[in-house]
């Protein structure tokens, strides 16, 4: 009621007009295009890092001499032949059956306590060329099953009179519900073996492989007896399963083992993607332990250095190629045992082991024939091994860091972490300084692509300027760092490619000055680095 | 939601109302002081700057990328030091009842609801440069950052207070309920930069605060406090015809709760960017914002911050000098940073029995020489209508500098 007197205004001119104005006004403010974003001139330093020879090679990789002369040290397994290639045990499973001699439609009524089986056994493992005396169980389990077609309650029991558990006893009990031909009842019991010492001699103690055994079955004595028929039956099953040696003796057999074509990683290089290295010396050791009870005899078909990125291969040239290795067979101590040892060095006196490293290999190619007792059984059936014996090849390489290097070059891929992205990019172009005070005395060239994911190369960034040497002197050795500048600049449309799917590739491509020779790596070489960027930088561009 | 906040106080100035006119008080004019109940309803707005062009804050505001030039023309009004911008958005709904006291029937009972958004700033050329176009043109040189100034409040008032509807005279106490607060106070700072951006070392003195981070939405509630508002009107001539009016607005504090937080510096930076300790593995370098505040030492410490309100003072001076012309002369300050004081002296006219128009012209304030206009109009006996704006150029040209703009209604009954 109030509002009455100046509703009247409402249609007036005036009043739309204004009310035009203010709308006007409001679509003003409207940001179809987001809110304000501009461009402006940035030049702001990144990172700032200190290389070090640690940052090349890891501390794990590398050792330094009192001189501080740098030396790679690099350790690998060549091969290694495990327990169960030595020694494999099969899960073996025996039968103890008894069916009631009764003909046609015969009946008997047996009283109770009446014993259904009292049999002595003797089973003997399936293991081909090996002849065990001596087993002793580091895992596995032994399973007992007991099918009583008998209408009475069974007790049965499995006796190894050869074997000692860890608890002293060698006797395992079961007991089957009343059962008939149609419908057996069917009792288990299962023991671990972990701990247990089988004597597989047998009962005379001359055999091998062989366990005595014995099997009893008796109806209840608490029972009423039970009238039985020729389909009646008790069958006992004994099933030895995962059984792992702890210490096994007797006499492995006279067999070969062969390998080939087999590879083993080699990290050492994993950086390099190209150009030459000329080492000064190099050495290898190349190392095999016995620990098997046995003679071995091992022979090197083929030892290759093979660079998967070029496809070369570099095949070793030294005595151990010609000849097997013997290896003596270990000592047992009875609680344990001493591993024999075999050791050559290979260097560049002796092999052409320098070229086989100047291939930079990413991968050692080998091929090798392992025989096992190659004279027979002169132990006498003495030979063993314990759970931890192993024969294993290792190598073991060391490289002073005294070198030649041309093209030698670094790979690394990076996705900067740009703002905004590729729809509303934060970044529109820029240039990229890299400043370095180098004391290594190698020059670096700095080439950057862009690159797909298949590693493609999308683009090439422009980089003006290499970083230079340091400063050598007299004594061969870097006496001051050099100052270089290096710039990349990178367009709109390489930062557009930066935006999407591609990576950015560095490469750091490492060159000596000839007319120095071979140079050394000290430890103290660093190269101090500063990256700067001077671009255009979207304000609320994301 | 710089958008949100213009067009939140554009809509205020359709609907909303104010006590305060830009015209002065006419008997003629206005509605008749015997209502026994008037609702005053009032949306200001008024920004102003002394060098930066209006296209550019009206660009921001749009949205979309700003083009260099535009952002340049304003670059080169520059002042090497005290470049000032600072806005006042305000709205506010006041009821003012019968007397009821007896004896004293000009004293009348008022109760006041307002919001408040106040920002001022103060900067440097040097500043704004390396804000609008980057550091790169700062390679080798040092950019002079301060002294410079910020503070941008948003709060709430409510209170009530009594009003002498014959003079105007009035006083409010009012509660505040603090939204949000951001002050930077830079006494005095540099930014060196490097060639090829080698290095950036920056020495600083100065402080920042502001309430909780977490939350500043318009409903948000950071703190709490309380303000005294007043007017004071008299006539000192022997014949009563000169009125002054002493206004003050809003002096009082808000105690900022815990979630506040605080940041003073007195340092001095170099950067020569991210220490990397591995350089073949960038990719796994993280590069976040805690990892700038550890590197340049940003971490707030929080805690209750108590500040003053920006509060306004004013005095006036009306004089009557024919008779429906009057000349007023009003000198006022608002307590925000880049804010002089300002003088202003308008000239009014009525014009029949319902209008009344005006000019003015004012300098000081965040910007220099302004010239506005404003009309009030009665509608009928009930409604009172106010519209006034401090910097007409505003709306024809598009370098002017400042804006703003009054309506106010008056409803009697």
């Amino acid at each position: 009621m109030y509002f009455a007197p100046y509703m009247q205004y409402v249609g007036s001119m005036r009043t739309v007009a204004f009310a035009g104005i203010i709308f006007l006004l409001l679509q003003g403010c409207r940001k179809e295009d987001g809110p304000a974003r501009w461009d402006v001139d940035v030049a702001l330093p990144l990172l700032t890092t200190r290389l070090t020879i640690g940052d090349l090679v890891p501390d794990s990789l590398h050792a330094v001499g009192s001189d501080g002369t740098v030396t790679l040290v690099y350790a690998s397994e060549l091969f290694a032949v495990d327990l169960d290639t030595l020694l494999g045990l099969p899960d073996t499973t025996f039968s103890y059956a008894y069916a009631m001699p009764l003909v046609g439609n015969d009946q008997f009524s047996l009283p109770a306590g009446f014993p259904v089986i009292s049999q002595n056994n003797l089973v003997r493992f399936a293991l081909p060329q090996v002849q065990l005396t001596r087993l002793d169980i580091r895992s596995g389990d032994l399973h007992v099953d007991m099918r009583n077609m008998i209408n009475s309650t069974v007790l049965g029991q499995f006796g190894i009179p050869t074997a000692q558990f860890p608890d002293g006893a060698n006797t395992l009990s079961v007991a089957v519900g009343p059962g008939s031909p149609g419908q057996p009842a069917l009792g288990t019991v299962t023991r671990d073996l972990a701990g247990t010492r089988l004597d597989l001699r047998g009962p005379t103690f001359d055999q091998v492989n062989s366990l005595a055994t014995n099997v009893a079955a008796n109806l209840d004595p608490e029972g009423s007896g039970a009238l039985v028929t020729n389909q009646d039956s008790v069958v006992v099953q004994v099933r030895y399963n995962n059984l792992v040696a702890a210490y096994a003796r007797g006499y492995f057999g006279t067999s070969t083992i062969t390998r080939t074509d087999q590879e083993s990683r080699l990290t050492l290089f994993d950086r390099f993607v190209g150009g030459d290295l000329d080492l000064d010396q190099v050495s290898m050791r190349v190392h095999v332990e016995n620990g098997v009870g046995m003679d071995i005899q091992v022979r090197l078909s083929s030892f290759q250095a093979y660079n998967s990125r070029t496809g070369a291969v570099v095949d070793m040239q030294h005595a151990i190629m010609q000849g097997p290795i013997n290896l003596d067979r270990a000592v047992d101590h009875g609680n344990g045992f001493a591993p024999s040892q075999y050791q050559r060095v290979l260097d560049n006196t002796n092999s052409n082991l320098d070229a086989f490293i100047e291939n930079l290999p990413d991968r050692v190619r080998y091929g090798v024939e392992i025989q096992l007792n190659p004279l027979g059984d002169i132990s006498n059936g003495n030979d063993f091994l314990y759970y931890e014996s192993r024969l294993a090849a290792d190598l073991e390489m060391e490289v002073p860091l005294t070198l030649i290097a041309a093209d030698l070059t670094l790979e690394q891929f990076s996705k900067p972490d740009l703002p905004g992205d590729a729809e509303h990019p934060g970044i529109e172009q820029g240039t990229l300084h890299l400043f370095a005070d180098n004391g290594f005395p190698f020059a670096a060239r700095i080439l950057l692509d862009l690159v797909d994911e298949e590693g493609n190369v999308l683009s090439t960034v422009p980089v003006e300027g290499s970083v230079q040497a340091g400063h050598i002197g007299t004594d061969g050795l870097v006496n001051a760092p050099v100052r270089s500048t290096v710039h990349a600049p990178l367009n709109s449309a390489q930062v557009a490619l930066l935006y999407g799917e591609a990576r950015l590739r560095t490469r750091v491509a490492f060159d000596t000055d000839p007319q120095y020779g071979h140079v050394r790596v000290l430890d103290t070489y660093a190269m101090d680095i500063q990256v700067t960027v001077d671009g255009t930088y979207m304000v609320n561009g994301q | 939601m710089r958008c949100a906040l213009a067009c939140t106080g554009v809509s205020l100035l359709v609907s909303l109302c104010h006590g305060q006119t830009a015209l002065p008080p006419d008997r003629t004019v206005d509605l008749n002081e015997g209502y026994r109940n008037k609702i005053e309803v009032t949306g200001l707005f008024d920004y102003n700057a002394n060098t930066v062009y209006n296209e550019l804050p009206l660009a921001i505001l749009r949205g979309g990328y700003l083009p260099h030039d535009l952002r340049q023309r304003s670059s080169q009004q520059l002042h090497a030091r005290r470049n000032r911008i600072g806005q006042v958005l305000q709205a506010r709904v006041q009821w003012t009842g019968a007397a009821c006291w007896g004896k004293q029937q000009r004293w009348r009972p008022l109760v006041s609801v307002a919001h408040h958004v106040q920002s001022g700033l103060s900067f440097t050329a040097d500043a704004y440069d390396l804000a609008f176009f980057g550091n790169a043109s700062f390679q080798g040189r040092t950019a002079i950052l301060g002294p410079s100034g910020y503070t941008q409040v948003r709060y709430q008032t409510i209170g009530a207070g009594l009003t002498d509807a014959h003079s105007g005279s009035y006083v409010r106490l009012d509660l505040v309920r603090g939204g949000s607060l951001s002050v930077v106070e830079v006494d005095w700072a540099t930014l060196f930069t490097g060639i090829d951006g080698q290095v950036l070392r920056t020495n600083v003195l100065g402080n920042y605060s502001a309430s909780d981070t977490a939350g500043r939405d318009i409903g948000r509630h950071n703190g709490l406090g309380a303000a005294l508002s007043g007017r004071w009107s008299f006539r000192i001539r022997p014949d009563q015809k000169v009125q002054f009016n002493a206004d003050l607005e809003d002096l009082g504090m808000v105690v900022w709760n815990d979630r506040s937080v605080r940041i003073a510096k007195d340092t001095t930076i170099r950067y020569e960017g991210l220490r990397v300790n591995d350089l073949f593995a960038l990719d796994a370098m993280i590069v976040n914002e805690a990892t700038v505040l550890d590197t340049f030492g940003l971490r707030y410490s929080h805690g209750e911050i108590r500040r003053m309100l920006p509060f306004h003072a004013s005095l006036e001076a009306v004089i009557p000098i024919a008779v429906r012309w009057r000349l007023s002369v009003q000198a006022e300050h608002r307590h925000l940073p880049g804010y002089l004081p300002q003088a202003t002296t308008h000239l009014s006219r009525t014009i029949g029995q319902r209008t009344m128009v005006g000019a003015s012209v004012s300098y000081g304030g965040f910007g220099g020489l302004r010239a506005g206009l404003a009309v009030k109009h009665r509608l009928g006996e009930h409604l009172l209508v106010c519209l006034s704006s401090p910097q007409v150029p505003a709306f024809l040209l598009p370098r002017a500098r400042g804006a703003g703009l009054l309506l106010g209604i008056n409803l009697g009954f």
